[in-house]
């Protein structure tokens, strides 16, 4: 039955999609950076600085990691790179380098490789590593006294920190196309909202962003923003201002849609995405905190396991 | 081969090959020299065909149209599609320990059919021993089962099983006359039973004729799976870990269903298997081959020639099985024979799942592919099947298509099924 040519035989199926890992990242990354690129712009080069680092030093962590687990390395599949890419958006401009390495090591080590590596992480790592810079140096992620220094043609006082002190009227200084065009005070990918909306719509439309996680995430936003601002209108500010300010729309397009920290199932995502959102305008409004989006995000990780098992019936399961 | 498109939120469209526009001759690729034919064999028979404990071996006369038994006169299963005399017989273990035999024949001149089909035709064309024959026909058609207890719906499916084929869409327009005689036999074998034809839309129009009771079916992969078809003709699904027969449910693909028809006709045993060739140059070509003819002898006669490290599989794309040698035979049930360069191997990586969700998404039964292939990858199989809907799997292959980490999870859902079984067996032997 046999003969000399050597054929190659493998299971089925024979066809398989493009996509991959390593592909899949860099589109997330592209995504990133054309809500990154007008941060760039704004803050100019420490900017560059901060997330230069934040990329350069999540891949070497990860290499680190390989290396002393004596494992084959991992970065080319370009998640530790993503990792770090959006771990600086969330950075004011002028983090100092230890801290950008820092949280690169809480990002890469700390919330994924001790895990197991990519797809065993319980939480978005950049969230994660945000939230614990944010917990353990609350001076050194204040925008208000990072950013003192720079003397722009619009206000640079934070607008969550605006909102929550001084009353919602406060928000009528910021006007949406500002917003939108990152006229405002805050991380360094998360201030420009239309760049964030442009990339996000992208990983949306090419599926790499299950959309009903994003769109539920912003439409919790927009609803409890929209109750809690008809509750008391002089108290807290409007829909439109939640949505475009701090972290939201990063943590709806790039922290919230991480694969491993969220569910799959239709009914789920939507219960994640909302609660998300939710808990963002909660925290923000009654908490303690002045921008909630990280630790709804990571709330809602922990709620993940739980929410995936409402799943549909299988074909032919009594 | 596949087009992508650009929105990746939509679910990846996967069309069967479709018959349109002309019905061109299937090359004939001639009578081979020698032919194989290949009979599953349980693992204790195995050493039988081993030790050369069978009735056909070397140096016996089989006739053209004849039937043999393998082990004994009584069981006959062995249809000849070709006079001559058998070269050896030997054994094979395929995917998940499954065991072949495989009759070498050496052919001789072709020379007048063996009258034992006409004979039993006239005694009862309805007879056992009629549909002992019949069953052995081009598309495996399941008529010794049809005629026991317990079928109550029939499927004639006009749909492939897998992409890059199209004979059954073949064989229904192009032997319409021979579909339609097939099919009422079918009806007079079964008369109690529901006869429903499954067909592709665009040859809604052509079923009239036919006079069944039709559905016309999306012609998008994996509309054709017998499982998924079942729960649409009946409204609900073949309870899960239940094979379609023991549910009562048949299918017949069309190209049995013609070739009955066309048995019933010429009163002799039609052996010529169409099957799609899919080639190096991305040509497709429709050839018709007598069973058990290798693959090497039709690639000869379409001037295809094999270079080591190429992809040989027979099947579709999707659930077919790579092969490691050319002269592997075609059987009655290979619709499609693929053969591709090693730039076209797909490769595996060692990344663990992403839970991406794109499986789950895919998933023609709802499963929840992410949670099990974590408990796969442990061989937690019991819990799999208990927790995670193990038993659901209708087999088509799409989560590995889809899979963005490359993982082989149709390999290891096949591999969790099989060790299944085999422990099953293995207790229920051990009760006895």
């Amino acid at each position: 039955m046999t003969d000399s040519t050597k054929l190659i035989v493998s299971h089925a199926p024979f066809y398989r999609d493009a996509c991959t890992v390593m592909k899949r990242s860099y589109l997330i990354m592209a995504a990133a950076l054309v809500a990154i690129i007008p941060g760039l712009l704004i803050f100019g080069i420490p900017a560059v600085g901060v997330c230069a680092l934040a990329v350069a030093s999540a891949i070497l962590w990860e290499l680190t990691a390989n290396t002393l687990m004596k494992q084959t390395p991992t970065i080319g599949d370009g998640n530790a790179a993503m990792i770090g890419l959006i771990l600086a958006m969330l950075l004011p401009a002028t983090a100092p380098w230890w801290m950008v390495i820092t949280g690169t090591f809480v990002a890469v080590i700390m919330s994924k490789t001790v895990f197991g590596g990519i797809g065993g992480n319980p939480f978005c790592p950049p969230a994660l590593s945000a939230a614990v810079l944010m917990i353990s140096w609350p001076h050194l992620m204040n925008f208000n006294g990072m950013l003192v220094n720079y003397d722009m043609a619009w206000s640079m006082v934070d607008p969550l920190i605006n909102a929550k002190f001084f009353g919602a009227e406060t928000a009528d200084l910021y006007t949406t196309t500002d917003l939108l065009m990152g006229h405002q005070a805050g991380g360094i990918g998360a201030v420009c909202g239309a760049g964030l909306i442009i990339g996000g719509i992208f990983l949306m439309v090419r599926g790499i962003n299950r959309w009903e996680i994003c769109l539920s995430f912003l439409s919790g936003i927009f609803t409890s923003a929209l109750l809690f601002h008809m509750s008391n209108p002089d108290l807290y500010a409007g829909p439109i201002f939640h949505l475009l300010t701090g972290y939201t729309l990063v943590a709806a397009f790039f922290l919230a849609t991480e694969d491993a920290s969220s569910p799959v199932n239709t009914i789920p995502m939507l219960i994640y995405g909302f609660g998300g959102g939710m808990l963002t305008v909660l925290i923000r409004n009654k908490g303690a905190w002045v921008d909630g989006a990280l630790f709804a995000v990571l709330l809602m990780n922990l709620a993940n396991p739980i929410l995936d098992m409402i799943r549909p019936k299988a074909l032919g399961k009594v | 081969m596949i087009r992508r498109s650009f929105f990746g939120y939509l679910a990846a469209r996967l069309p069967y090959e479709t018959v349109q526009g002309g019905l061109p001759d299937p090359v004939d690729t001639g009578l081979p020299g020698g032919i194989t034919l290949q009979i599953q064999v349980g693992a204790d028979q195995k050493s039988l065909v081993n030790k050369k404990k069978t009735i056909l071996k070397k140096g016996v006369e089989v006739h053209r149209g004849g039937i043999y038994g393998l082990f004994d006169e009584e069981t006959k299963e062995i249809t000849a599609p070709v006079s001559g005399t058998v070269t050896s017989v030997e054994t094979r273990t395929g995917n998940y320990g499954r065991h072949f035999a495989l009759v070498h024949i050496e052919t001789s001149e072709e020379g007048d059919a063996s009258p034992a089909f006409t004979e039993a035709l006239t005694a009862d064309a309805k007879g056992a021993d009629s549909l002992t024959f019949l069953s052995q026909l081009p598309g495996r058609p399941a008529f010794k089962r049809l005629a026991e207890e317990g079928i109550h719906t029939v499927i004639l499916s006009v749909l492939e099983k897998d992409l890059l084929t199209n004979v059954n869409q073949y064989a229904f327009q192009a032997r319409k006359a021979d579909f339609k005689r097939g099919a009422d036999f079918i009806k007079e074998l079964a008369p109690t039973a529901r006869v429903v034809l499954a067909l592709p839309l665009y040859l809604e129009a052509e079923a009239k004729e036919i006079g069944c009771e039709t559905i016309g079916v999306k012609n998008l992969y994996p509309n054709g799976n017998p499982l998924l078809l079942a729960k649409r003709i009946s409204g609900k699904a073949v309870e899960a870990g239940k094979s379609l027969e023991e549910s009562g449910f048949l299918l017949f693909s069309a190209e049995a269903v013609a070739a009955a028809g066309k048995a019933l006709r010429t009163q002799s045993l039609p052996q010529e298997k169409l099957v799609t060739l899919s080639l190096k140059n991305k040509e497709t070509k429709l050839v018709s081959a007598r069973i058990g003819t290798p693959v090497a002898k039709i690639f000869e006669a379409v001037g295809e020639e094999l270079a080591e490290r190429d992809h040989l599989i027979l099947g579709g794309p999707l659930t077919g099985t790579s092969v490691y040698t050319s002269n592997m035979p075609v059987s009655a049930d290979t619709d499609a024979i693929i053969c591709h360069g090693p730039e076209n191997m797909p490769r595996l990586t060692e990344t663990y799942c992403i839970n991406c969700g794109k499986c789950v998404r895919i998933c023609p039964a709802h499963m929840p592919v992410n949670l099990l292939i974590r408990a796969l990858e442990n061989g937690l199989y019991e819990e799999a099947a208990e927790k995670y809907d193990l038993n659901s799997c209708v087999e088509c292959g799409l989560c590995s298509f889809i899979c963005v980490a490359t993982l082989p999870l149709f390999q290891q859902i096949m591999l969790a099924r099989h060790t299944l079984t085999e422990n099953e067996k293995r207790a229920e032997k051990g009760g006895l």
